[in-house]
């Protein structure tokens, strides 16, 4: 990861001290040299009052092409910030997959009054998009595509594309389809515009179509056009009717929303729809503090655990120095054989059946990783205790890093089969729940071995 | 479609056993060349160059590409020279440059020599590129037209040298192959067949890489200005290669398992979770954890100055790994939030001002809120001195690790280090030391309690 710092002013400095000193004679120039995505994104690192004032100074193409390239949380506040009528002409302007994703977010009163100005066919289109549920299939993709029909003539067939290819996403990968619309084949534009004008376009489809259904989830779909390496893949109802294209452009922003998602549940934060710069206060303290607060739950058990030990620790007190770093690393072990096997399911590298095979590995993994743990404790043992502490507290030590990776390998597995999702199985819950074990696995040794009772 | 794929496993790992070679062949030339390589992939062992090498020749170069690279060198291994000869000659220049950079000197002299000439030279440079650099990652077989060519002509002339999943857009070059244009083919449709290809040219220059950018950058770019293809350049704009989208999805998922690792304090893994030898998994991890145990071990030798305060009353213990895990869950999820916020380029180092302002009072809510439900605890185990003192200290502990889970990744980064070297353990460890700190120094002064030292 290359975070790059900057110390030269960027698009964004440029953009601000343009409108800030009202030298907006700067401004044109500026917003001519930039690419559309380019000033989305600026646009982003500026302050929300200038956000207006620079959409104003754009002329309506441009300010619709950036504004389709602005992340959708953008989108939404600008749209809440612009009048009715240019709100209802960006939203136009949006292809439908985009636009169905704004409306989305707004209040529900907002969305319709602005649904409702939209022509007929709009209205339809969006209507139908939002009625997939969310994080399906049928959600992400855009009913602007091409078909053409097996029977045409290869002339017929690019006549028909050139008059439409404005309208579709992309024209470069072509579906036939029957008259009723469902699916027959597909073919590259490149051949077609190779083949003899007077052939039939059924002579040059091919059938090995893949294809998902509107309501499968999204990440499915952006597997499949990463597997089968994809330019586009077609979106169907039951009967294999087509109903809309998802492209690999998409593909890469639904495989980074859905790392991070994976992320933020390692660390036991809730699902952020914001991003970390536009994030309230308000909402990072409750995406935080639930889970917090069941953690806390389960630490309360690792008191209690210590309190039916208290007549151990009257009677050595040492035993309460190498207490957190038992427990710790038991803790960081156990982090660490979630997060490979979090990753691993999540990258597709492991499946579920593999538990077996990996679970042998891990004992042996674990148990070096023990031994190793132990020897280093017992010398920190000799160091801060005795002999006998020593003993007692490198034998805790290796069943509690045992105990912990086996039991960080073995969660993430467990979520899997109840259905749930294995990042579930965040680093902090794992340190928690080896908390409290670690916490009896360690007084119970050396009350035995120490013979405290 | 995950399903499917591992019914075919069951089924073909079925047909082996029965030996039924009639049913097999009906079962690969049903499936797709992705999913032959899939399937193989799982069988592994012994079963992979049996199923492969009942493919038809033309098959087993396309699955060949899909595989991973030591699944490749396996099945080189086994296979006849001559065979060996026919699969690498196929293969594309990214996945040739991937299988060839992960093998030994001597392997790869002994590989190189089964390749035609032109394909030796052209894949010597492609290595020569630095480690991480994008011309390793690039497919160096791009075909580029010329803008005096007539649209009839380019068009059939990429149609002859170009492979199959090649792009969507075509390369305009100069004379001496520098980069002059990337027309999407859909500007095709316009105009006629006899029209120059520089009809179709627009003004402004496409977005390219250079060869020798990080491979990083270059997804950065596809992913930013939405690309299937972004051309790669050397001095001068001379067109090299070419990056496509699916090479993307694959550096930003290995980009991302990285970082996973990194969070979860695993050191480097190059390989595959299922490949990786348990004595390799033990190197990458047992680093990190010795490293932490010293932080820990700090965190102890700290406790025992407080022997005394234990002592005097053992119901101080009681809360400790309560407050000190809570101060660490509150750190992990603040270094997380940041590092992943990075990572995607939605903050900068230079937006650390800002995003203090809110952490701090983020951190503090969180911090009351957890002092207010833990004192509740405190007041029934302990009665009310006991409850201040878990209170104010969880407050303060969950505030403190908040900001220091934030500011350890900035400060990562302004010392152009990896900010997701802020891993969940290290935090949590570094939060557990200045937990134990707080906690007895507020205990002494609450109950008065004397430490004479030793």
């Amino acid at each position: 990861m290359s975070a790059t710092i900057d110390e030269q002013p960027t698009l964004a400095d440029l953009l601000r001290s343009a409108l800030e000193q009202g030298a907006t004679e700067n401004l044109p120039e500026l917003i001519d040299a930039h690419a559309a995505q380019d000033i989305a994104q600026a646009l982003g690192e500026l302050p929300r009052h200038h956000w207006h004032s620079l959409f104003e100074r754009l002329d309506h193409a441009r300010a619709a092409d950036v504004y389709a390239h602005l992340p959708t949380e953008h989108q939404t506040l600008l749209l809440e910030r612009l009048g009715h009528d240019e709100a209802i002409r960006l939203i136009g302007e949006l292809s439908y997959d985009d636009a169905a994703a704004v409306l989305d977010e707004l209040r529900d009163e907002h969305a319709e009054a602005i649904l409702g100005a939209l022509p007929q066919d709009d209205q339809d289109a969006l209507t139908a998009l939002l009625a997939y549920p969310e994080e399906s299939a049928g959600r992400i993709m855009t009913p602007e595509f091409v078909t053409v029909r097996p029977e045409w003539t290869v002339a017929e067939a690019l006549d028909h594309l050139r008059d439409h290819s404005e309208i579709a996403e992309t024209v470069n990968t072509i579906f036939a389809v029957s008259p009723e619309g469902q699916l027959l084949g597909w073919m590259r534009l490149k051949d077609l515009l190779l083949s003899r004008p007077r052939s039939i376009v059924g002579s040059a489809l091919r059938t090995d179509i893949v294809s998902i259904e509107a309501q499968e989830d999204q990440e499915e779909a952006a597997r499949r056009i990463s597997h089968y390496d994809l330019d586009v893949l077609p979106v169907v109802d039951e009967h294999g009717v087509i109903l809309g294209i998802i492209t690999v452009d998409d593909v890469l922003d639904i495989i980074r929303d859905e790392t991070t998602e994976d992320f933020h549940r390692m660390a036991a934060v809730g699902d952020l729809p914001l991003s970390m710069r536009d994030a309230t206060m308000r909402l990072l303290y409750r995406k935080r503090i639930g889970w917090l607060v069941i953690l806390v739950a389960v630490n309360i058990l690792s008191g209690a655990a210590i309190a039916f030990f208290e007549t151990s620790i009257e009677a050595v007190v040492a035993l309460v120095f190498f207490l957190p770093m038992v427990i710790a690393t038991g803790g960081n072990a156990g982090a660490q054989a979630s997060t490979l096997m979090v990753r691993a399911l999540a990258t597709g590298d492991i499946q579920n059946r593999d538990w077996f095979r990996l679970g042998s590995k891990e004992i042996l993994v674990s148990v070096t990783l023990g031994l190793s743990m132990a020897a280093a404790i017992w010398l920190t043992g000799n160091w801060l205790g005795n002999l006998e502490v020593a003993n007692a507290i490198a034998i805790a030590m290796f069943l509690v890093v045992v105990f912990g990776s086996l039991f960080g390998m073995t969660l993430p597995f467990v979520l899997t089969r109840l259905r749930l999702d294995p990042a579930t199985a965040s680093a902090p819950l794992i340190t928690s729940v080896v908390d409290v074990v670690g916490i009896v696995i360690y007084f119970g040794v050396a009350t035995a071995i120490l013979q405290l009772n | 479609m995950e399903h499917n794929l591992e019914q075919f496993v069951v089924e073909i790992q079925e047909l082996l056993r029965l030996d039924d070679r009639d049913a097999l062949q009906e079962t690969l030339d049903f499936m797709r060349v992705q999913d032959i390589a899939w399937v193989l992939m799982e069988l592994g062992g012994e079963d992979l160059p049996t199923v492969f090498n009942r493919l038809p020749p033309g098959r087993k170069a396309d699955v060949f590409g899909y595989l991973d690279p030591d699944y490749q060198m396996r099945l080189l291994d086994t296979t006849p020279r001559a065979d060996a000869r026919f699969l690498l000659s196929e293969m594309d220049t990214d996945d040739l440059t991937a299988l060839l950079q992960s093998l030994g000197e001597e392997q790869l002299r002994e590989y190189l020599r089964l390749l035609p000439f032109r394909a030796i030279r052209r894949a010597l440079k492609q290595l020569n590129y630095p480690e991480n650099s994008v011309g390793r990652v690039m497919s160096s077989d791009v075909v580029a037209v010329e803008p005096d060519w007539s649209m009839k002509r380019a068009l059939a002339f990429i149609r002859r040298n170009a492979d199959e999943h090649s792009n969507n857009v075509i390369f305009v070059v100069d004379a001496e192959r520098r980069l002059l244009a990337a027309v999407p083919i859909r500007h095709f449709l316009r105009g006629r067949a006899e029209d120059p290809v520089a009809s179709l040219l627009e003004e402004s220059p496409p977005v390219s890489v250079s060869v020798l950018d990080d491979p990083i950058e270059a997804a950065r770019r596809i992913q930013h200005y939405d690309l299937e293809t972004l051309p790669v350049v050397g001095e001068d704009r001379v067109l090299l290669g070419v990056v496509t989208v699916d090479d993307v999805v694959d550096l930003l998922e290995a980009e991302s398992t990285e970082d996973f690792h990194k969070m979860g304090s695993v050191g480097n893994l190059n390989l595959s979770l299922q490949s990786a030898s348990p004595f390799l998994l033990y190197r990458k991890r047992v680093g990190w954890l010795l490293v932490l145990v010293a932080f820990n071990a700090m965190g102890g030798y700290v406790i025992s100055r407080y022997e005394e305060a234990i002592e005097a009353l053992v119901a101080l213990v009681f809360f400790l790994p309560l407050i000190i895990a809570s101060g660490g869950n509150a750190g992990a999820q603040s270094s997380t939030l940041m590092v992943r916020a990075i990572a995607t380029g939605e903050v900068t180092a230079r937006d650390w001002l800002k995003l203090w302002g809110k952490e701090i009072g983020v951190s503090v809510s969180l911090g009351v809120t957890m002092g207010m439900a833990v004192s509740l605890i405190g007041l029934w185990r302990g009665g009310f001195e006991l409850a201040l003192l878990v209170a104010i200290a969880m407050t303060l502990i969950v505030a403190a690790a908040s900001v220091v889970g934030m500011l350890l990744p900035i400060i990562l980064t302004r010392f152009k280090l990896d900010p997701a070297t802020a891993s969940v353990p290290l935090v949590t460890s570094l939060a557990d030391i200045f937990g134990i700190l707080i906690y007895f120094a507020l205990a002494v002064a609450i109950f008065n309690i004397t430490i004479t030292g030793t």
